[in-house]
């Protein structure tokens, strides 16, 4: 990514503050979201819904 | 000549305890000399509490015993409150934060009777360190502080590993409480999501945050969980391992992120032990680690994002280094991602429930390597992510780890048990079939 793209993601985001001046921070930043946006299974089945954790099963010690 | 207070294990001292031969101050007083003894060195604690909890635990000497933990002192994670106390999780944010409240679990513990000597070194926010540009300095290793105690719990790994105090509180988001259980050979555990309340607690991610103990020993671990929330999960903790059905994840450390050998070698001996005394040990398969970490990192960086927000904008150099650039990728993932994240998260717990239907209890890898060198940064970065531990935050079981033995260079290894939902009586009794056996219960660190 160029920095005149990252500036303008930086700027969107509203960390003026950390580009002007932890800018290396934010440049890892956003190499490290592509890098996992990359790695995400993206589903096009509608029919797979989230499920959050507190759908497991419940038992008899539930508190 | 009978063994100092604070050698005792949280089972030994409350027996003691209740037959009248060992007072609360006279067990927190050992403590507190401990702390003194050897804390400069550990960095355990942030602050040491000791006038409070000498004063409850002054009070509980004339008290008839409430319960196993009535005079127990319990190290506290500094982004869990105690009324009337700071909770600066570590970092510059928030060192004026004064709590009017204990946080749910701290009462409950509380009213069982445990005094709090502590508030203990974390990393910041529970997701920044090791750090060396906080207020206050990082943890070190017991069994050789040159090396990480683990993190983010790591006051409460190293506190508890040191004999600072029988039972320490942690959070799990990605496995703090079992990674420094594990880098410090002790017991670490992270309950079913939501069985242990987190309304007092400073939060990573909401979906993924657990608060656990870490202790000496299974059986303590069961004690503390019990007070934690109310309910039994001692009765069948020694009913042993026959006709157990171990469940060997064997890709997580063979193939997906090798182990280091002496780790792999502890795993695979440990699965002969476990059939040894009469467990069935079948080999199961789950999705990868690494979609797994994938999903565990889109959810917390959304969430955690959405909690930092405000101090990312305003205040970012407040924040250790570290901290800023673990924090900062949340910023810039969409509402999609997280969707997306969520959506793959239902197929993973659908596949560990499926695993369930075959086996009673999963045993595999908590960390891939012995604990790195707390000064070599760029092994710390490549050690983190190496562990199995963020499988089950995902998924929301419970799940224990525990010594597996040592590795050459001195350092603890570990094992990890899983198992279904709320069916944290059977966790305790496979980790403590195994720890029976093993031979490493009670092991410390020679300090």
């Amino acid at each position: 990514m160029d920095e005149k793209t990252a500036e303008t993601l930086a700027l969107a985001a509203g960390l003026d503050k950390a580009w002007a001046n932890h800018r290396a921070d934010v440049l890892a930043a956003l190499q490290t979201q592509q890098s996992h946006r990359g790695k995400l299974p993206r589903t096009r089945n509608p029919a797979d819904e989230p499920a959050p954790p507190w759908r497991l099963t419940g038992g008899e010690n539930k508190a | 000549m009978s063994a100092a207070p604070w050698t005792l294990t949280l089972a030994e001292a409350s027996a003691r305890i209740a037959d009248g031969v060992l007072k609360p101050s006279a067990l927190l007083a050992s403590c507190l000399e401990r702390i003194a003894d050897v804390d400069s060195g550990l960095n355990a604690c942030i602050r040491v509490l000791g006038k409070q909890a000498m004063a409850a635990a002054e009070k509980l000497d004339g008290e008839s015993p409430r319960g196993p933990l009535h005079g127990i002192p319990v190290g506290i994670k500094d982004i869990i409150d105690i009324a009337g106390e700071i909770t600066t999780c570590h970092s510059a944010q928030l060192l004026d934060n004064v709590k009017d409240a204990d946080a749910a679990v701290v009462a409950r513990l509380r009213a069982a009777g445990a005094v709090f000597p502590a508030k203990l070194s974390t990393h910041e926010f529970a997701i920044g360190g090791p750090a060396f540009d906080l207020p206050f300095p990082p943890a070190r290793n017991p069994w050789n502080r040159n090396h990480h105690p683990g993190g983010s719990s790591s006051g409460s790994g190293a506190g508890v590993a040191s004999g600072m105090f029988p039972a320490a509180l942690g959070t799990d988001t990605g496995g703090s409480v079992r990674h420094p259980a594990s880098a410090c050979g002790i017991v670490g555990l992270k309950p079913t999501y939501d069985l242990v309340p987190r309304t007092g607690v400073f939060p990573l991610s909401f979906t993924l945050d657990h608060v656990g103990p870490l202790t000496r020993t299974v059986e303590d671990s069961a004690i503390m969980l019990e007070a934690m929330t109310g309910n039994s999960y001692r009765g069948d903790i020694a009913g042993g391992l026959t006709g157990l059905r171990v469940g060997y994840i064997r890709h997580f450390h063979e193939k997906d992120q090798p182990a280091h050998p002496e780790m792999a070698a502890a795993l695979d001996a440990a699965a002969k032990l476990l059939e040894a005394q009469g467990a069935t040990v079948t080999d199961i398969v789950l999705p990868s680690l690494n979609e797994f970490a994938v999903v565990n990192r889109t959810v917390l960086g959304s969430e955690a994002a959405s909690i930092h927000e405000f101090w990312l904008k305003e205040t970012p150099e407040k924040y250790a280094g570290v901290t800023r650039r673990r924090l900062l990728p949340g910023m810039f993932m969409t509402g999609a991602d997280l969707v997306h994240a969520q959506r793959h998260r239902a197929k993973l717990l659908a596949a560990v429930e499926a695993a369930f239907g075959q086996v009673d209890v999963l045993l595999c890898a908590s960390s891939m390597d012995p604990a790195a060198q707390i000064d070599n940064e760029p092994e710390v970065e490549r050690t983190y992510p190496r562990q199995a531990r963020t499988a089950f935050n995902v998924t929301g079981h419970p799940a224990i780890t525990l010594m597996s033995g040592l590795a050459a260079n001195g350092l603890p290894l570990s094992v990890q048990f899983v198992a279904p939902a709320y069916r944290e009586a059977l966790l305790f009794r496979a980790a403590a079939g195994y720890e029976a056996k093993a031979g490493f219960k009670g092991m410390r660190p020679p300090l």
